[in-house]
């Protein structure tokens, strides 16, 4: 885990300056965002914050509305 | 980056290396139960991998001058897997199950019921489908501690007993993938073959004494292994063997099944239920202790009572099985493939339906070989 | 065709998309719900494959050399457009991180039990991200040797198994409630087949557009004959038990066993997995790319490979708290989950494209 947050750094460290330096702002800021992102999710599963299963979470919903409209699962 | 990515890929598979001599094989699983203390005993027969190549001297490799090639772990626990964790207490390796062969169950578990203790070898992806069942006959550590003379643990032995049933096809060697199918019927008996340790002491050795008869995984009865062999003659799982016939002028023949097939034919109609088997059967004359010679005429003979006897066995076998109300052959499953929507009304009480299905037994035996020789010793 | 330049031909469409179809489902068996009905099931998932890729290439046609960002874009203007968009991306986002998730609990279960969770996705990831950013031609060149390779393994397994096939296991014909079979039918239709929705960001680097439907239902076939095949090895050989496992393919073959010396052969069932995996979420990873790249006009989408390929294997992660979620997920939820992205945006997307008599003779991008 611990190495996927690195390589996420590392890469933001790696492309922004080259993508400053080329003042393509759009860019920066999509691929930071997206970076960023990462290096938050990979930081908090590293320290070992449970995330919530998403895909799990949408199937209980799923499976609640099947129950409500009477399908038997 | 470069660094972190390089060292990903070489360690990746580091973590699950397993290195053979850090095994500690297990090739055979006795399972047992005990109701009182509802515990599950597991006997796991295992094997350091360095000695099974030692065997180097012609007669004598009973490994008594170095270490012993298979030893046993006797080990208890509420669940299977427990009780399989529980064993790396008395071992210095981790037990791994991929070639585990046989797994034998003991008194207990089949009364029991041996169903719920096949979960722990179904769902683990180590041990796999082609291991064999069987049921212990006897004490159950006696046929695991038991030393083979030719081979180096006893669960080679009964590995290859069970390869080799095909030569008198009077045992029904069940893999863990048909068991259990079978177990899985809701009225099909699932069967298993019988072990055990015959005689004394140097004289010891194991036989294969009958098989197991299962009703939802309890065990209800036995057949004898001549009756095993009717069984065969029906589901078609006949390879070889020995038929020994009296002939008309008082000599013993013996016929040797070549190559069986059967089909189960089952008929429902308002008469009730009829199932008509027929079974094909090529031959060789084995052996003929003295009588006439092997004339066309004569041939005929032999094969009208090679078909006799073929009859009788399965016929025999068919009793048993309804005495026991034990639909062994799976007719159950061959009137659900047939009639399906009349079946899911027979299906509960299948039972007691069983013994009243009709059936009727047609066997077509072929001599085709008669060996080398025209005459039959003593020639005259 | 601003961000992409490269170009694919006929052939590497063709084993593109089957490799994709391929993909997670060598595994599985979409089938199984069906049980011993499986092959009818996979049938009618071929024949509803066949109508959404009807549609699909309906699609491109009217809109040669788009991909489907820039349709919407186009279609539904530039704010709903770049809506839709997004939604299109977050699915395939999404079912790349759901093959992720298949790849890391097969492999977790099989192969590396000790090993964490996050370096099997991680050395997955990488491997796909490397082959993402060399481009989709790259990918596409691999999938015509990786497919290759897998139609002889296939073909090599159903003969290793063919003797083990008990024919009454397909008995008792029709026994089954035909909800149950419509059903399993439609959940083969959406995986693997439904998709192939993620061909609509892959198509237009086809360098001979009018080829288009042509090649891709010849994958289509190629990928239903294979999952028919596997479905009567499957049924055959494991009668009953079939529904017992989770992994039906990969059991099938752990039965594979010619006179006693060609046993354990299972593991090519694995390695088909795994090179079809690959494509599978490489394709997937490249349309969310340039998905991305294209919605807010980049210059390049090679930059966003890295952090979307790794978040989507993060997401892999925590997918699911538990297998048997995956399981339920799969069978009960995702047919009716992906209906909308695979058949209800493409086909609405379409029919107001011809509502608004687009796209204009002549016209650009809205």
């Amino acid at each position: 885990m611990i190495v996927i947050f690195i390589i996420l750094i590392g890469y933001l460290a790696n492309i922004a300056p080259r993508l400053i330096a080329d003042k393509q702002w759009k860019e920066l800021l999509v691929v930071g965002a997206v970076t960023v992102c990462g290096i938050v999710l990979a930081g908090l599963m590293m320290v070992g914050v449970e995330i919530p299963n998403v895909t799990g979470l949408m199937s209980q919903a799923f499976l609640k509305f099947y129950r409500m409209i009477g399908i038997k699962v | 980056m470069v660094l972190a990515v390089l060292v990903c890929l070489l360690a990746g598979g580091c973590w699950d290396r397993q290195e053979l001599d850090e095994l500690a094989l297990a090739f055979a699983a006795g399972l047992d139960y005990d109701m009182e203390q509802k515990q599950v005993k597991l006997i796991t027969q295992v094997i350091r991998p360095g000695q099974m190549k030692s065997a180097e001297s012609g007669g004598g490799s009973t490994g008594q001058g170095g270490q012993k090639a298979s030893f046993i772990l006797e080990s208890q626990g509420k669940t299977v897997f427990e009780a399989v964790r529980k064993a790396s207490f008395q071992i210095s390796r981790r037990v791994n199950w991929t070639h585990n062969m046989v797994i034998i169950f003991g008194k207990g578990a089949v009364k029991a019921g041996v169903d719920k203790f096949l979960d722990f070898f179904v769902r683990n992806p180590e041990p796999r489908p082609h291991q064999y069942i069987l049921v212990a006959d006897g004490d159950l550590k006696d046929i695991l501690n038991f030393k083979p003379n030719l081979e180096k643990a006893s669960a080679q032995t009964i590995n290859g007993m069970m390869n080799n049933t095909g030569v008198t096809s009077e045992a029904y060697p069940v893999t863990l993938q048909e068991f259990v199918n079978d177990l899985m019927s809701n009225t099909k008996s699932a069967t298993a073959p019988l072990i055990k340790v015959v005689g004394e002491g140097e004289e010891q050795k194991l036989q294969l004494v009958g098989t197991a008869v299962f009703r939802k995984g309890k065990q209800i009865g036995r057949i004898e292994p001549k009756e095993t062999r009717g069984l065969l003659w029906v589901i078609g799982k006949v390879k070889s063997g020995i038929i020994s016939l009296p002939s008309s002028d008082g000599s013993e023949i013996s016929i040797e099944i070549v190559q069986a097939s059967s089909k189960i034919h089952p008929v429902l109609d308002g008469d009730g239920m009829h199932v008509h088997i027929h079974v094909k059967a090529i031959c060789n004359l084995g052996e003929q202790l003295g009588g006439e010679n092997a004339k066309p005429k004569k041939m005929i003979e032999f094969q009208q009572w090679a078909e006799k006897e073929i009859q009788k066995e399965i016929v025999h076998t068919i009793q048993c099985s309804r005495r026991m109300k034990a639909d062994i052959f799976g007719i159950g499953e061959a009137f659900n493939r047939k009639y399906h929507k009349r079946w899911r009304t027979m299906e509960p009480k299948w039972e007691e339906l069983y013994p009243k299905v009709k059936f009727s037994v047609n066997v077509k035996a072929k001599i085709r070989l008669i060996g080398e020789t025209l005459i039959p010793l003593p020639a005259h | 065709m601003k961000l992409e330049r490269g170009k694919i031909n006929g052939l590497e469409l063709t084993t593109l998309i089957a490799g994709f179809l391929f993909g997670s489902a060598v595994l599985l068996f979409p089938g199984q719900w069906a049980e011993h009905e499986g092959w009818i099931a996979i049938l009618g998932g071929v024949a509803e494959g066949f109508v959404f890729m009807l549609l699909y290439a309906a699609l491109m046609s009217r809109f040669p050399g788009k991909n489907f960002v820039e349709i919407a874009k186009e279609v539904y203007g530039p704010f709903f457009g770049s809506l839709v968009a997004l939604a299109f991306i977050g699915y395939l986002f999404h079912l790349g991180s759901l093959v992720v998730t298949d790849y890391h609990d097969f492999i977790k279960l099989t192969m590396l039990v000790q090993t964490p969770s996050s370096m099997i996705v991680l050395v997955n990831c990488l491997v796909i991200i490397y082959g993402v950013k060399k481009g989709i031609e790259v990918i596409a060149r691999c999938s015509q040797g990786m497919v290759t390779l897998l139609c002889v393994f296939y073909l090599m397994i159903f003969g290793m198994l063919s003797m083990q096939i008990k024919w009454t296991n397909f008995q008792p014909f029709f026994s089954l409630p035909v909800t149950k079979v419509l059903w399993a039918a439609h959940m083969a239709g959406s995986f693997p087949f439904g998709e192939t929705v993620a061909f609509l960001m892959v198509f237009p680097t086809l360098n001979k557009p009018e080829e288009l439907l042509n090649r891709s239902l010849k994958a289509l076939f190629l990928a239903g004959i294979y999952f028919f095949i596997g479905s009567i090895r499957t049924i055959g050989v494991l009668g009953d038990t079939a529904r017992l496992f989770l992994y039906s393919g990969f059991q099938s073959g752990r039965l594979i066993n010619i006179a006693n010396v060609f046993t354990r052969l299972e593991i090519i069932i694995g390695v088909n997995f795994l090179m079809m995996g690959f494509l599978k979420i490489a394709v997937l990873l490249y349309g969310c790319a340039l998905g991305i790249a294209q919605l807010f006009n980049l210059k390049s989408y090679s930059p966003l490979v890295l952090p979307l390929g790794l978040l989507m294997g993060m997401l892999g992660m925590i997918n699911f708290s538990m297998v048997s979620e995956n399981f339920e997920f799969s069978s009960l939820v995702y047919p009716v989950f992906a209906f909308p992205f695979q058949v209800i945006i493409p086909l609405t997307t379409l029919v107001v494209a011809l509502i608004r008599k687009l796209p204009k003779k002549g016209d650009d991008d809205n």
